[in-house]
C-alpha cells in the first residue's frame, strides 16, 4: 500500500514533467529542459527504487508501463505557469508521504524520507535563489 | 546502545563537525552566500544542542566537539567554501537518513524534517540536485 501510493506520486510528477518538457517556449530554451529533464531523470530513479527494481542501481528508465492514471489537471501552456505547478506538485508529494514514512518499516522509511527530501530539493531548485 | 541511540550520537558528531566547518568557510563567501553560511551555522549550532538534549534524555552521555577537525580540502576560495558546505549537508543528510530508519515517532519526524533540510541546503550550494539524498550508497 505504501509503496503503491509513493509509485503513484512518481507516475504523476513524471507525466507532469514530460507535459512542462513538451510545451514548445520549454523546448526553446535550452537550459530550463536540460534542468527539468534531469529532475525528471531522478523521478525516474524513484519510481525504480521503489518498485524495488533498482538493484543494478538508479537507472533513467522510462515508467510508461505503469497503469496509474492520475486525474488529469489542466494542463499548463506556458513555461512560468508549468514551472509554478512543478514547484507545487513537487512540494505536495514531498509532505504528502510524511504519514507513510512515519509508519512504514525502517527500510521503507528511510527510502520514502530520502525521495521526500530530493523533491523538496526539486522545488528548491527551481524556485532558484541563493543558498 | 540501541540503534537510534547509535545514529543520535553519528548525528551530533556531523552537526558539531558542521558548526565548525561553516565557521571556517563562511569567511570565504560574500553577500548572499555569506548570509546563507551564517544561516546554517546558526541553524545547526541549534541542532547540536537538540541533540544533545534528546541524547541526554536517554540517559546517555552526547559525544563532545573535538577541538579541532579536518577540513578535506584547503579553503582559500568561493568555490572551496561552496564544496565543503556541500559535503557538510551531505554527511548530515546520511545522519539523519540512517536515523529516520532507527527511530521512530517524534524522533523519526525530526530526522525526516532535518534530512529534507540537509537535502534542500546542498542543492542551493551545489546548484544541482540528486536522486537520492542521504543515501550515497544508491548515488
Amino acid at each position: 500500500m505504501v509503496r503503491d501510493r509513493a509509485l503513484a506520486a512518481e507516475t504523476d510528477l513524471l507525466t507532469r514533467y514530460d507535459a512542462a518538457i513538451a510545451l514548445p517556449d520549454v523546448a526553446a530554451d535550452s537550459a530550463l529542459k536540460a534542468r527539468l529533464t534531469a529532475i525528471r531523470a531522478e523521478h525516474a530513479s524513484h519510481a525504480a527504487a521503489i518498485k524495488g527494481d533498482d538493484k543494478a542501481g538508479p537507472t533513467p528508465a522510462d515508467s510508461s508501463s505503469s497503469s496509474s492514471s492520475p486525474s488529469p489537471s489542466p494542463s499548463p501552456t506556458d513555461a512560468k505557469t508549468a514551472l509554478a505547478g512543478l514547484v507545487k506538485a513537487e512540494q505536495d508529494a514531498a509532505s504528502g508521504r510524511t504519514a507513510d514514512i512515519l509508519a512504514a518499516d525502517g527500510g521503507t522509511a528511510m527510502l520514502l524520507a530520502s525521495i521526500a527530501a530530493s523533491e523538496s530539493g526539486h522545488a528548491a531548485l527551481l524556485l532558484g535563489g541563493a543558498a | 546502545m540501541t540503534r537510534a541511540s547509535t545514529a543520535l550520537q553519528a548525528a551530533l558528531g556531523n552537526e558539531h563537525a558542521a558548526v565548525y566547518g561553516y565557521g571556517v568557510l563562511a569567511v570565504r563567501l560574500a553577500g548572499a552566500q555569506r548570509d546563507a553560511a551564517r544561516n546554517a551555522f546558526d541553524t545547526h549550532r541549534a541542532r547540536r544542542d537538540i541533540l544533545i538534549g534528546l541524547i541526554e534524555a536517554q540517559g546517555d552521555k552526547p559525544v563532545a566537539a573535538a577541538p579541532a577537525y579536518a577540513v578535506p580540502f584547503p579553503v582559500a576560495t568561493a568555490a572551496d567554501a561552496t564544496r565543503l558546505a556541500t559535503q557538510l549537508e551531505e554527511r548530515l543528510g546520511a545522519s539523519y537518513a540512517d536515523l529516520v530508519q532507527a527511530a521512530s515517532g517524534d524522533t523519526r519526524r525530526t530526522a525526516l524534517e532535518w534530512l529534507t533540510d540537509a537535502a534542500v541546503r546542498a542543492v542551493r550550494w551545489r546548484g544541482t540536485s540528486v536522486a537520492f539524498p542521504g543515501l550515497p550508497e544508491r548515488a
